[in-house]
């Protein structure tokens, strides 16, 4: 699926390299160009993992945070992306968890609302937005009704954008257990959203 | 659907994906050649995977700029003593470890020079009012007194400073007579037996003071 779409890089001058290397020297800036450059897949894997705006957010933070004072464990043996999309799944797992998943699914996007001053929601075309929040609901639910691990090598294929064997690595699971679940995931999803359709 | 059958789905759904090998590819594109059922099930999979591909579509609600813009500042706050090294706060531990070093120097420095185990103690202690009264320039008298008359102990210039006495022990010497100029002139013997004085000048020295 994402495969067929050949992932561009970043439109950026620097490396994902030089912008550590950089940061590693104090460079404030060089961290808001790594924020900016990935912060919507990290975003999107956790919004997928917790089904909230603020939670998504927590979780981009604590991945950015653990991603960077842990680069020693980085050690450039993968990129940085998928270092980050790691870190930020553990984290939005482990925050889901302590929050039990409040209220199960996401709803503060309904409305399509921008709130002025928390800033939690925002859409252009609030009517795309009313038809795109029912589907994204019906998809929170079944995402939420797959086993974890499914779920999370699901949202990083679809969301994540990583492919078969970047998900391995950041899992630490075989290709093949990677195929696995996103076979299974797929199917699963497609037999909770039939099952979400049908009143 | 058994194991051998979810496996050539696995299969054709990482086809889809374009996940496999140049190896695998060949395999199910010869399979797909060969099984009209396999054609219809990369269908079934194409399907599940552009429906994958419509979800992934569905983008959470965006966060606001302002939103975004808290996220980093919380990043930067969390991360600040790591991203410092070029305005380097130094960590406390680190500010500690200075300070204990310093302080140890600090404690060796005096052990050696001023305990009374020191090896030097002894000499420093002798030689606390001891002070160099003249140098060779200043030499102008080397004689003391003795039994039989003028005994030379050096003859100008010395080198370097010539520490003849102490304040306590430079009580006695030759009266040399004055020359007029306020210096002592070693060539006249003393004739008073009075001392001459010494003492210390501001620059460490010692001039000799006629009485």
């Amino acid at each position: 699926m994402m495969a067929d779409v050949p992932a561009l890089p970043p439109p950026a001058d620097s490396s994902d390299g030089q912008l550590l290397a950089r940061f590693a020297a104090g460079d404030r800036a060089a961290l808001d160009e790594l924020f900016t450059r990935y912060r919507q897949p990290a975003y999107r894997v956790a919004y997928r993992l917790l089904g909230q705006e603020a939670d998504a957010l927590d979780a981009v933070q604590e991945g950015y945070v653990k991603a960077l004072v842990n680069l020693e464990s980085f050690q450039g043996r993968s990129s940085f992306k998928t270092w980050l999309l790691r870190v930020v799944s553990n984290a939005a797992l482990d925050l889901g968890r302590k929050r039990s998943r409040r209220a199960g699914v996401s709803h503060d996007a309904v409305d399509g609302d921008t709130d002025a001053d928390t800033g939690l929601t925002h859409w252009d075309d609030p009517a795309r937005g009313l038809a795109n929040a029912d589907l994204r609901r019906a998809l929170d639910s079944a995402l939420a009704a797959l086993p974890e691990a499914q779920r999370e090598t699901f949202v990083l294929h679809a969301d994540g954008e990583l492919s078969y064997k970047e998900i391995a690595d950041v899992l630490g699971i075989s290709i093949g257990t990677v195929m696995s679940r996103l076979f299974y995931a797929r199917q699963r999803l497609k037999l909770n959203l039939t099952e979400h359709a049908t009143p | 659907m058994n194991h051998d059958e979810s496996k050539d789905l696995i299969r054709l759904a990482g086809y889809v994906d374009r996940e496999l090998t140049p190896g695998e590819r060949s395999d199910v594109e010869a399979e797909l050649e060969r099984d009209a059922t396999a054609q219809l099930e990369l269908a079934a999979q194409r399907e599940l995977c552009r429906q994958g591909t419509l979800w992934s579509r569905l983008t959470p609600p965006e966060p606001s700029d302002a939103a975004w813009a808290r996220t980093l500042d919380r990043i930067h706050a969390a991360l600040a003593p790591q991203t410092a090294p070029a305005n380097y706060n130094t960590p406390k531990s680190h500010r500690w470890r200075w300070v204990a070093a310093l302080s140890t120097a600090a404690l060796v420095f005096c052990a050696v020079h001023w305990l009374p185990f020191s090896p030097n103690h002894g000499d420093a202690a002798t030689l606390a009012g001891a002070f160099p009264v003249a140098t060779a320039e200043d030499i102008e008298i080397v004689s003391i007194q003795g039994d039989d008359g003028v005994i030379v102990v050096g003859v100008p210039p010395l080198a370097g400073a010539l520490d003849l006495a102490t304040v306590g022990n430079t009580v006695l010497d030759v009266v040399v007579s004055d020359s007029g100029d306020g210096k002592a002139d070693p060539s006249q013997p003393s004739k008073s037996n009075e001392p001459i004085l010494v003492k210390p000048t501001d620059k460490g020295k010692a001039t000799p003071v006629l009485p």
